[in-house]
């Protein structure tokens, strides 16, 4: 009895060894997993083949006090886009509340908690109009980037990790996760499984900082929105008032020639 | 408001000089984020706040916040605000309202 129990122990150790002696000549994975870079393109190349969608998005922020102590922000944007000419935003947050409008001929940014607005002609295309609001106003649009992987313009050249996780549920949706590192950061996506795929949950963790505080959003899609044409135009309601933005404050004032510069 | 911009902006001058205005450490800044290449979640502004400053505010600077106690004056359909003896100006710096402080507006 003695001897049986001891030969099945050194069986079960042998039987588990042997997969560590196994496993140890396999070649390393790639820290790159083609595969996950490929997954990304695809949800780019899907979302671009979207001519109108509302997504909403859940998001919370970490931020750092000067003790040191990380605390979390909450918000929501709520964003609906109808290519080429039209996209409204709505942003309500711990700490900010704005909506912009683009309609094909001006775009609006208004604060109706501050009772302002300002406004430039805009381009007459989203693409066009996404550039202006970068180089010109700094005003990033949200999510934009995630419709960029697969084009000559994504980040996939600052990628030195890329791996998938496994498969998780994200409200009720079965996605497949994906981690991603590049230098000061790593972030997660979570991207639907199936014939739509979507990104449904992003986190990026920033690495830089040794707090590592992290940008989380949920995010949930329709495909087949109905958007009434006022949905996109800015009207101004009763007391607020028209501010200039401090970049076409800046190219009217600062004598250098530039006056009227306002975008084209 | 917030008391903590000037340190972190110094412990995180590698960061902050990308983060523009309109990256300024609000919810939306990071909820702007262009996803993960872009994302400085406590990287400061580089505009001051009034109230920090604590000095005469110098024409032209740019503030976050303003001062306690100010009071709004429309002049020519611009809204000012009356802080002690500075005039702020309104502005969008990105998607975000900054005051720059200007000379008395003229009736």
């Amino acid at each position: 009895m003695r001897m049986l129990s001891t030969s099945f122990a050194a069986a079960t150790a042998l039987a588990l060894a042997a997969p560590l002696a196994q496993a140890k000549p396999e070649p390393a994975k790639p820290a790159v997993d083609p595969a996950a870079i490929s997954a990304l393109q695809k949800m780019g190349e899907y979302l671009r083949n979207q001519p109108a969608f509302a997504v909403q998005s859940r998001a919370t922020t970490d931020d750092v006090l000067p003790s040191g102590q990380k605390v979390q922000y909450g918000g929501t944007v709520d964003l609906k886009i109808r290519r080429p000419d039209k996209m409204r935003m709505d942003i309500a947050g711990d700490r900010r509340n704005e909506r912009m409008y683009y309609d094909g001929k001006t775009f609006t940014v208004f604060g109706d908690k501050a009772g302002f607005y300002a406004a430039f002609p805009a381009p007459a295309t989203l693409t066009e109009l996404k550039d202006v609001l970068e180089k010109r106003y700094a005003i990033d649009l949200p999510l934009a980037d995630l419709f960029y992987w697969g084009t000559e313009h994504d980040g996939t050249a600052a990628i030195t990790g890329a791996t998938r996780v496994g498969v998780a549920n994200v409200d009720g949706f079965m996605t497949d996760h994906y981690a991603f590192r590049q230098k000061d950061v790593d972030w997660e996506l979570w991207i639907e499984q199936g014939g739509r795929p979507v990104p449904r949950k992003l986190v990026i963790t920033t690495t830089a900082d040794k707090t590592k505080p992290q940008h989380s959003m949920v995010l949930n899609w329709d495909l087949a929105p109905k958007f009434e044409d006022q949905l996109f135009t800015f009207v101004p309601p009763a007391n607020v008032h028209q501010i200039e933005f401090e970049a076409t404050r800046r190219a009217n004032g600062n004598g250098n020639g530039n006056k009227g510069g306002r975008p084209q | 408001m917030t008391t903590n911009k000037g340190t972190l902006a110094s412990r995180l001058a590698g960061l902050t000089f990308f983060v523009a205005l309109s990256l300024a450490a609000t919810t939306a800044q990071a909820i702007f984020v262009r996803t993960a290449v872009n994302y400085r979640p406590v990287a400061r502004a580089v505009v001051g706040t009034a109230a920090v400053i604590g000095t005469a505010a110098v024409v032209g600077s740019v503030v976050r916040s303003l001062p306690p106690s100010c009071s709004t004056m429309v002049v020519n359909n611009v809204p000012y605000q009356h802080c002690g003896n500075a005039y702020y100006q309104p502005q969008y710096s990105g998607s975000q309202v900054t005051y720059v402080v200007v000379n008395p507006p003229q009736h």
